[in-house]
């Protein structure tokens, strides 16, 4: 009789012991999806905070353009006057593009996002974003150097989608890059039907685990320097969309010694 | 002499519009675009006041605040955030790390600029109403 009591209370013992576990398991599977969640909220604020911010700076510059023309007529020159004109139009036309990056992003996540190709010449398209935005560069000092494969004949893709996705890398590659840092633009014909197009950096770098993530909505870098960067953070949302329209790829790579490389390949074969 | 006025910010429109106005004042304005060089120009130029944005290639704002009121020879300078990044946290952090003023960009019109410097001058406002920094 005593066995058999030492027997069951040994089985409520370790019956007990599996529900304990099981409890843990069951908690730490809830803690670890309510941490995520939490990051998720957290990476939105943020997100909503730039996104305010992104938004406050151009509108203030209108409010202010119109309140000294308004205010200070008498006392301002035809030249101010026009400068301050100029700015008004200029932020007007800044809003608007973040008007249309938020569309894009809405088209992308519906899948309604479409890509208009025709016949042209990849290593040109790359170079008028080089020259477009080499002024910029030049402005920190930071110099942008471009390798480019002539072995590419013209082939069809969305030249406008595609210098959009080369105007939000290079302005992060200018951005996220020290003061007299590099930039290098390559392009490859792969010889498997795809071009390969990178756009290194010298910068801080990316995470490891940013890199994928940082082509979702509401993600930035952060590296503890987050207040510094302004940007919406859909550029690369919008970048992802345009390439995998053209059934491409786009990923980052560590640049060495420093920095980030991102690439994107596109079919250079007609479909 | 002219009072100088300090403006470390990045956004060349929005310096413009606070340059243009305080020069209609009689302000003198230095322009520092970029957080990095932020704190040696203050000490070169030794303004009366700094108008501080927070968001700035290089050291942001926050930082650059904490360096001027913890060096003796800038702790006294008057120093007013003007920014359009106004989370509960910032706020808090300026104040606490001795920013005189905290203004919303979004929120203020050129000509509103110089009656809300004046107290931090040592200037009588428009209002009448005389103030010390």
């Amino acid at each position: 009789m005593l066995v058999i009591l030492v027997f069951y209370l040994f089985y409520l013992f370790l019956k007990k012991d599996q529900s304990l576990l099981e409890l843990k398991a069951k908690y730490e599977h809830l803690k670890k999806n309510e941490d995520r969640q939490l990051e998720f909220v957290q990476q939105r604020e943020d997100y909503e905070a730039m996104m305010v911010h992104e938004l406050r700076s151009p509108l203030s510059v209108i409010r202010g353009s119109a309140d000294l023309i308004k205010k200070e007529s008498e006392k301002l020159s035809l030249q101010q006057k026009d400068s301050l004109l100029t700015q008004i139009f200029d932020s007007c036309t800044f809003l608007l593009n973040i008007v249309n990056d938020i569309l894009d992003v809405s088209k992308i996540e519906s899948g309604r996002f479409e890509i208009k190709k025709s016949t042209g010449n990849l290593n040109s398209v790359l170079q008028q974003c080089v020259d477009y935005y080499t002024p910029l560069a030049q402005e920190r000092d930071i110099k942008i150097n471009t390798e480019f494969d002539t072995s590419m004949a013209d082939f069809k893709f969305d030249q406008d989608a595609i210098m959009h996705v080369m105007g939000n890398l290079l302005s992060n590659a200018i951005k996220f890059n020290k003061n007299k840092g590099a930039i290098s633009v390559i392009s490859k014909n792969k010889n498997d039907g795809y071009a390969q197009i990178s756009v290194s950096d010298t910068g801080f770098g990316i995470p490891d685990d940013m890199k994928m993530r940082l082509f979702n909505k509401f993600v930035q870098v952060d590296n503890n320097k987050k207040v510094s960067q302004k940007g919406t953070g859909l550029g690369l949302v919008i970048a992802k969309g345009i390439v995998e329209s053209h059934s491409g790829k786009i990923w980052i790579e560590n640049n060495s010694p420093e920095g980030a490389v991102f690439k994107f390949t596109i079919p250079i074969k007609d479909d | 002499m002219p009072k100088k006025i300090l403006i470390v910010e990045d956004d060349l429109a929005f310096y413009n519009l606070c340059s243009t106005e305080l020069k209609l004042r009689g302000y003198n304005t230095v322009h520092v675009p970029n957080g990095d060089i932020a704190v040696s120009r203050i000490r070169e130029e030794k303004p009366n006041l700094i108008l501080l944005d927070i968001i700035l290639p290089g050291i942001n704002g926050l930082d650059i605040l904490k360096e001027l009121k913890e060096a003796e020879e800038t702790s006294d300078i008057a120093v007013i955030m003007l920014t359009n990044f106004g989370t509960d946290e910032n706020i808090s952090k300026a104040v606490e790390l001795g920013a005189d003023d905290y203004l919303m960009k979004y929120n203020l019109v050129p000509s509103e600029l110089p009656e809300k410097l004046a107290p931090y001058l040592g200037e009588q406002s428009e209002s009448g109403v005389t103030l010390t920094g």
